[in-house]
């Protein structure tokens, strides 16, 4: 859960990283920038946890990703389906009526589906390797990427297709 | 390598006897963040679909190979860099394969359009996709790279440079 905290006064972006590695295994993910103060920049965003224990709140979703540039979401996440559809929030389980809705399900989602079929919900993702440059934003709203500056995120969802 | 659950001769939940899954996917900036390559490298025992879902209108040029996605006037030029000899570019709806699980019966979905699907068909076997996004942006002096080919394991911080 993310909150806002409203004494917090100033520059924020000033020495904040443009990448960072969330690594809890329930919510891995990843968010990478060009700029924490243009939204025409380049954004994106990949997710990698697990796909349980989330108050069936989650969809079968691991392995997607969203792409943002010039101000616009290329790659996109509906967010909810429908609050009040039937047994929207009933379970977690394989036969979770939460899954054969588009938006939970994993053909819904910005990832591979094998067969058309929903992920393994007992998925255990893991990231193999993620790095980044670094790069810190300065006190300026003006930033231009250093040469270079790069970060990436590799994960395995072998798990998440009844795979080791 | 053989599921224990599929030795039956009958298994309901049973996709492919002896089926081996290897699934791993890749994303990084490359060109100083003005560019994304996103690589998957799958081992799979029957056909599968990369999937986006897209805002952007989506044209695909006639080999296949390169989409572009447009929303009001910004442009998303998506090329398939490397994959299966068969692999191009569908423009589809954004709503379920006839391959998926179906709705119950008496619950509908919400209606996703404009939204469509960017895909790929993969077919089963050892396969490595790389798709590069490239931004149409709007600057004379940006200029689009072509990154190497390669391996995830082999992706270092200066492996694209």
């Amino acid at each position: 859960m993310f909150w806002y905290d409203p004494s917090v006064e100033g520059a924020w972006w000033d020495g904040l990283a443009l990448d960072n590695f969330f690594q809890d295994p329930t919510d891995l993910w990843g968010s990478f920038r060009s700029s924490w103060t243009d939204n025409t920049g380049m954004y994106m965003a990949f997710k990698a946890g697990a796909l349980l224990n989330h108050q069936a709140h989650g969809d079968l979703d691991a392995g997607t990703f969203v792409i943002d540039a010039m101000g616009q979401r290329f790659a996109g996440e509906y967010g909810s389906g429908d609050y009040l559809s039937t047994n929207y929030f009933s379970n977690e389980t394989q036969a979770s009526q939460r899954w054969t809705y588009y938006r939970t399900m994993t053909e819904g989602q910005n990832v591979i589906a094998i067969n058309g079929q929903n992920q393994d919900v007992n998925a255990r993702p893991t990231m193999i390797k993620g790095e980044s440059s670094g790069t810190q934003q300065g006190s300026s709203t003006v930033f231009d990427v250093p040469s270079g500056s790069t970060a990436y995120m590799v994960v395995d969802l072998s798990t998440a297709y009844g795979g080791q | 390598m053989v599921d224990s659950e599929c030795m039956a001769i009958s298994c309901a939940n049973c996709l492919n006897l002896f089926s081996s899954r290897d699934v791993k996917r890749g994303i990084r900036f490359i060109n100083s963040r003005k560019q994304i390559l996103l690589q998957d490298e799958l081992t799979i025992g029957s056909a599968a679909q990369w999937r986006v879902q897209t805002n952007g209108t989506i044209t695909i040029d006639s080999s296949g190979s390169t989409a572009t996605l447009t929303i009001e006037d910004k442009k998303m030029q998506v090329q398939i860099l490397s994959g299966p000899s068969s692999a191009k570019f569908l423009d589809l709806p954004s709503s379920r394969t006839a391959n998926a699980p179906q709705l119950i019966a008496g619950t509908t979905d919400q209606d996703n359009s404009p939204a469509r699907v960017l895909a790929i068909d993969i077919p089963a076997g050892t396969t490595t996709l790389q798709v590069l996004w490239t931004p149409q942006w709007n600057d004379q002096n940006f200029k689009a790279v072509q990154p190497p080919s390669i391996a995830l394991a082999s992706w270092r911080l200066d492996s694209h440079n």
